[in-house]
């Protein structure tokens, strides 16, 4: 009986040993996304081709080729032969958003499932009261160490929701296409602007005008400096 | 007979200094619309855009030669008129005033022939005008601020064309306004052939179109079944080729409404021009 008893707790004990480095493996959230920028970090400069295909409310147009420059922490650089829209923010400065550990405060804020892949939800909170980013949410696939969405609140504009989806680039972190949704605030036509007097706001552009914008970067063609 | 009547005619209008007026006119207002726009332009289009610029960020240069067109001829199309009908309302009351008129009615031309002299000859110089004002805002616009997209602001918010996508509908857009401006000259003449002094006519045409523009842009109910049928709801047509999706009935409807104000008023001319008692 005793050796019996011996033997369960000599058993325990060899688990508990054998699980204990994994428990130290479990990152903090700070950890998770200081991993996460580890990974884009490696390519400090990098050009691409980009299309936007830009659905934005009030504004039509036509979708456009562009090739983009990036250069750590948040300048980037749009050459494009048309007019092209992007979003002010959370496409530049999203890297730098990353990198900036002293100034937010990253916690967990719960576990979802984004396209069948499990990811830990980030929130990071800024630790100074006069930054523009109000509070981040990061979806993080802690396997690949990949954003695969992001909740960005800024204080200027709002918030918006990115959507990242991964492809030959993902081992550097850099997405194949960016989804962007975002509220667009409501544009003031000025009827003596428009020179158009007999021309009435049509009943469909009216309603068109509450929905939220939506802004499809694809990427390709990465090359490094 | 008819063809060397129209010539003479035209020679008549190019031989007037008021004919220049109009080429003066629109070099000026067009030199002004582009030297405002080089130095302060950016501010007018953040006008429009700084809504949207709270979460978007524009790259590339929006102003550029086709805005600039774009702005010019939605600036000055309104005044066009005015420069045409200072001369096409000159062209049968002018002669009546200076005594030529019946000198010119015993020459081996009928009546009719000579009102349809004048009248291709008010319509090339019409022509002239627009084509001067075509040059002007897309030849000089492009040279000054460079090619690119077109970003235009209707009532239903902005809409951006690629620069490939543009020129056919700027001369499409020119040639609805040609017809527009036609209408015009077509007015000027027909009033020019109740008068017998050239201010008349001139300021006659004017009144009409301040009139129709007013009944037009007033938003009440009383004036809702006229409206389409003015002329001047009309002569904004050109700005249909700016749609997205170009709306194609709209633009026929207007150009048949402006056709048939064309051959009414021609048919009132020429009726009022073969009574009319000649006596100077």
């Amino acid at each position: 009986m005793s050796t019996s008893l011996f033997s369960l707790r000599l058993r325990l004990s060899l688990l508990l040993l054998l699980l204990a480095p994994l428990a130290q493996a479990q990152p903090t959230a700070q950890e998770l996304v200081q991993g996460v920028y580890a990974r884009m970090a490696n390519q400090a400069e990098y050009r691409a081709h980009v299309d936007i295909d830009a659905d934005i409310p009030m504004l039509k147009m036509p979708a456009v080729e562009a090739d983009i420059h990036f250069i750590q922490p948040d300048e980037l650089k749009i050459t494009s032969k048309s007019l092209a829209v992007l979003p002010r923010q959370g496409f530049a400065d999203f890297r730098s958003i990353l990198s900036g550990k002293d100034d937010f405060t990253a916690v967990f804020s719960g576990e979802e499932e984004i396209d069948g892949r499990a990811t830990r939800l980030v929130s990071l909170i800024p630790t100074s009261m006069e930054m523009d980013l109000v509070l981040a949410k990061l979806w993080i696939d802690p396997a690949r160490q990949l954003v695969l969405r992001a909740q960005l609140t800024y204080r200027s504009s709002g918030t918006m929701l990115v959507d990242f989806t991964y492809g030959a680039q993902a081992t550097y972190g850099l997405p194949d296409q960016m989804v962007f949704t975002l509220d667009i605030r409501q544009m003031k036509i000025p009827k003596a602007m428009t020179a158009d007097l007999h021309k009435k706001k049509s009943p469909d552009a009216a309603a068109d005008a509450d929905r939220p914008a939506r802004i499809t970067i694809r990427l390709s063609n990465y090359r490094w400096q | 007979m008819f063809l060397q009547a129209t010539y003479n005619e035209f020679i008549k209008i190019a031989a007037k200094p008021r004919s220049y007026l109009g080429i003066a006119a629109i070099t000026l207002l067009v030199g002004v619309i582009l030297f405002a726009m080089k130095v302060d332009g950016l501010s007018y289009i953040s006008f429009v855009t700084a809504g949207l610029e709270q979460n978007l960020l524009f790259e590339g240069n929006i102003l550029n030669g086709s805005f600039m067109a774009f702005l010019v001829l939605q600036m000055l199309i309104i005044h066009i008129p005015l420069l045409v009908a200072l001369v096409t309302g000159d062209l049968i009351s002018g002669e009546a005033a200076m005594g030529s008129l019946r000198m010119l009615a015993t020459r081996p031309i009928s009546r009719s022939q000579i009102l349809f002299s004048k009248f291709l000859a008010g319509g090339l110089y019409t022509l002239l005008i627009l084509l001067w004002l075509a040059f002007m805002a897309l030849g000089v616009s492009q040279l000054l601020f460079g090619p690119g997209d077109l970003m235009v602001l209707n009532s239903d918010g902005l809409i951006v064309f690629a620069q490939s996508d543009v020129l056919w509908r700027f001369l499409s857009g020119f040639g609805i306004a040609y017809l527009a401006l036609l209408t015009i000259a077509t007015l000027s003449i027909t009033l020019s052939c109740f008068s017998d002094n050239s201010i008349g006519p001139i300021v006659a045409t004017m009144a009409i179109i301040i009139l129709f523009t007013i009944i037009g842009t007033l938003n009440v109910p009383v004036f809702d079944v006229i409206r389409p049928w003015l002329f001047t709801t009309h002569m904004a047509a050109w700005r249909s080729y700016f749609e997205s999706p170009v709306d194609y009935t709209a633009i026929w409807q207007s150009a048949g409404i402006l056709l048939l104000h064309i051959l009414l008023l021609l048919g009132i001319a020429l009726y009022r021009f073969n009574r009319k008692d000649i006596l100077s």
